[in-house]
């Protein structure tokens, strides 16, 4: 190369064409999106047309902003490393069968003869995040829609589902032998109980796992948080016609 | 070393000798100060790689805090790369680009306080993640935000003077490893001041980030370790060899496509994601393009070592270099492969994404680093290195390690992928379907533990010049009388 000016020209060019359109194109789209309204009505006459967004949706928005203690959790989340080994994503079909493992969302029922799919995730549902919680690796099994394990049949947190995710925390091999998962013992304090039958917020000890007589286990404010996050997930809300234009998954009738 | 043999190789005059008797002196404080402080985190990066890998199956083990899995597979894989691999980069970067120019280094201390600085700054990252602290959802940019500012100004302080170099050169000396070396001084720079201003200031990513944070992560492998390796390998196989490099426009053609490609390749392993779909079609397009220059780059290495290949066997540097070439080769075949629709099923970020970074960190450029380490420092501290046994065990303890490690790691996300991509098997099988490689991944990273002890010992004793005062280069193997006066010639060779 002869001259310097135009070797560094040429390679700013290489580099600098490519960085708009993989780096920068995709964040100016996603700057440029904004939450979508419901507007239409659903029209039960045709249910293989696209689905339409129900009538008591609208004037509503998706996807839904939220703050408090899920955006802390969401900081819990991201500092110790859950998105090392845990992923938010459900492919579509051509690409994984994500859509209908069981775990992947409400739980799997079966209509009739066809198993209901999840709907795979979309950029929508990540547009309130500085950076999609995409995972790194999926080690661990996928959170996209972690917050429907541990409802109740009505769709409230169940108690005894919650302890066991705290207790998932504390102590991983308590609940599941094959589990590989760190323990976050540091997201919880071991403190002697102030009443005989204990502060509201400690867990609930299965017998396997030992502690002291008169001690207890109280999550931190981290941990609270952390699963105030969790409880959260829920990305399979229907999307606006606007967004979701006629899904693949939807068969054709004829 | 060939400076002190009577008999001098051909087209090099005995000016050649003390010129660059004076560059060798003028880089050694730099460059030492690199490769020390490099080799140092590589037995950081190790040991936490060790941990990382014991506590993913002994997961009980050391309950700290501090050295939870989640925190520590992270801190690993960044002190891996910029605590380890920039560093040796860094002094592989200044000593041939001096030598090439032929300009002595004017300004040793700056490079050695902007050294510092970067090393401040990983041991913040790395502090910062174990703290918990860290970015840990944003791939290889794992570091607190607070870091990137101060790794910047110290990479662009080192790499201004390499720029400087390159412009005061001796005129007629171009040479394809400045190239590599001139393009590794601006691709990281910009791409990660892309990737943080992006991620770290502007932040409301959203789906643009995870592809912002695969597209940097891959040009870390094949913008700047993949260019760097590359220049140490044009500059040190023309050496051994003797011979020029077999052609100028092949290599020409393989450097501009290969800067060409890799910056659009990186966001394929988001296959599938909710991200939209070009994004990954013209990643994995670029990412299988990119095995062009790589042919290019092999071909063009290939008849250049023909004919010469039975010093692969006798000569340390050659034979890592040669170790990291074939590694290049993995790592693109590798990422060609595993960013295919049809695999991606089962390899949607999986232990393979490990594997194929430990490929393009390891198997490429940590033993391409090596080869070129024992080339340089030689060279710089006067003396020879103390056993060549040592170095063979070295060789042999790393490449058994490193190949066994990609392996698994691959084979080992490839059976969990395809266990989770099961109608009927639970998450449990999957976790038990990969758990046996991650068991035999303990053993490997024991060798790995190991041959870099060896290696950070040898070349602590040359650094407090306590190495063998002989005129010949240490070799593997003690070579034949006939070898003894080919290498001779050969390891000072023309100067491209």
């Amino acid at each position: 190369m002869n001259s310097l000016k135009s070797f560094i020209l040429t390679m700013g060019a290489c580099v600098g064409v490519p960085t708009i359109v993989m780096t920068l194109v995709p964040y100016g789209t996603e700057r440029g999106r904004s939450a979508v309204a419901y507007q239409s009505v659903p029209d039960p006459a045709n249910p293989a047309a696209p689905p339409k967004d129900p009538e008591e949706m609208k004037g509503l928005y998706y996807p839904v902003n939220y703050s408090g203690d899920r955006k802390r959790g969401e900081l819990v989340y991201i500092q110790e490393g859950c998105a090392q080994c845990h992923t938010q994503v459900v492919r579509p079909d051509y690409a994984g069968i994500d859509q209908f493992k069981k775990g992947s969302g409400r739980e799997q029922e079966y209509a009739k003869d066809q198993p209901v799919a999840v709907r795979q995730t979309h950029p929508w549902d990540y547009m309130h995040e500085d950076f999609a919680m995409f995972g790194i690796r999926r080690i661990g099994p996928d959170l996209a829609n972690a917050g429907y394990r541990y409802l109740d049949k009505d769709g409230r947190p169940d108690a005894a589902k919650v302890n066991a995710l705290y207790q998932h925390f504390y102590a991983p091999r308590s609940l599941r032998g094959w589990s590989t998962s760190p323990s976050f013992k540091h997201l919880f304090n071991v403190v002697k109980k102030e009443k005989p039958e204990g502060s509201s917020d400690a867990l609930v000890i299965p017998a396997n796992l030992p502690l002291e007589a008169g001690m207890e286990i109280v999550p931190t404010d981290e941990a609270k948080a952390l699963v105030e996050y969790l409880l959260g997930l829920k990305r399979d809300a229907p999307l606006p016609a606007a967004i979701a234009g006629t899904p693949p998954q939807v068969p054709a009738a004829k | 070393m060939s400076q002190e043999t009577p008999s001098l190789p051909p087209g090099v005059t005995p000016e050649d000798i003390l010129q660059r008797a004076a560059i060798d002196k003028s880089t050694r404080l730099p460059v030492l100060f690199f490769f020390t402080s490099g080799a140092a985190w590589l037995l950081v990066a190790t040991l936490l790689g060790l941990l990382a890998s014991l506590k993913f199956v002994a997961t009980g083990a050391f309950k700290y805090e501090v050295l939870n899995l989640a925190r520590v597979q992270p801190a690993f894989v960044n002190a891996l790369v910029y605590g380890w691999a920039y560093q040796a980069g860094f002094g592989v970067m200044i000593w041939i680009m001096a030598r090439l120019c032929r300009t002595e280094l004017r300004n040793p201390v700056t490079l050695i306080v902007a050294g510092h600085f970067w090393n401040l700054g990983v041991t913040l990252g790395v502090a910062g993640i174990l703290g918990g602290q860290g970015n840990l959802h944003m791939k290889l940019l794992e570091f607190p935000a607070m870091v990137w500012p101060l790794l910047l100004v110290a990479y662009l302080l080192i790499v201004v003077w390499l720029v400087v170099m390159y412009s005061a050169r001796r005129p007629g000396s171009g040479y394809i490893s400045q190239w590599y070396i001139l393009a590794a001084c601006f691709t990281w720079p910009w791409m990660y001041l892309v990737a943080n201003v992006l991620l770290n200031v502007f932040k409301k990513a959203g789906v643009a980030g995870p592809v912002i944070a695969s597209w940097y992560a891959n040009g870390v492998t094949f913008l700047w370790m993949v260019p760097v390796g590359l220049a140490s390998a044009y500059f040190i196989i023309p050496k051994i060899t003797g011979k020029a490099i077999h052609s100028y426009n092949l290599s020409s053609f393989a450097f501009w496509s290969l800067l060409a490609l890799a910056p659009w390749a990186g966001a394929q392993e988001l296959i599938g994601g909710p991200v939209p779909a070009w994004i990954p079609a013209v990643a994995g397009t670029a990412q299988i393009l990119l095995l062009i220059p790589m042919l290019a780059v092999c071909l063009n290495h290939y008849q250049t070592v023909r004919g010469a290949h039975d010093l692969v066997a006798v000569s340390p540097s050659l034979r890592f270099t040669f170790f990291g070439a074939v590694g290049y080769v993995c790592t693109c075949v590798a990422s060609a492969v595993l960013g295919s629709m049809s695999l991606s099923r089962y390899t949607f970020l999986s232990f393979t994404q490990d594997g194929v970074m430990m490929m393009g960190t390891y198997m490429f450029f940590t033993m391409a680093m090596f080869g070129a380490i024992y080339f340089i420092v030689p060279r710089i501290t006067a003396c020879e290195w103390v056993s060549g046994a040592r170095i063979r065990l070295h060789f042999w303890l790393s490449a058994y390690a490193i190949i066994g490690l990609c392996s698994l790691l691959l084979i080992a996300g490839l059976s969990h992928g395809s266990a989770i991509d099961e109608w009927e098997s639970s998450f449990e099988t999957a976790v038990m379907f990969s758990k046996g490689y991650l068991v035999g991944r303990i053993f490997l990273w024991i060798f790995l533990v190991a041959a870099n002890v060896i290696f950070i010992h040898q070349l602590v004793l040359m650094v407090m010049n306590r190495g063998r005062k002989a005129g010949t280069p240490t070799l593997i193997h003690q070579p034949t009388p006939y070898e003894t006066a080919e290498l001779v010639i050969t390891t000072e060779g023309a100067e491209a």
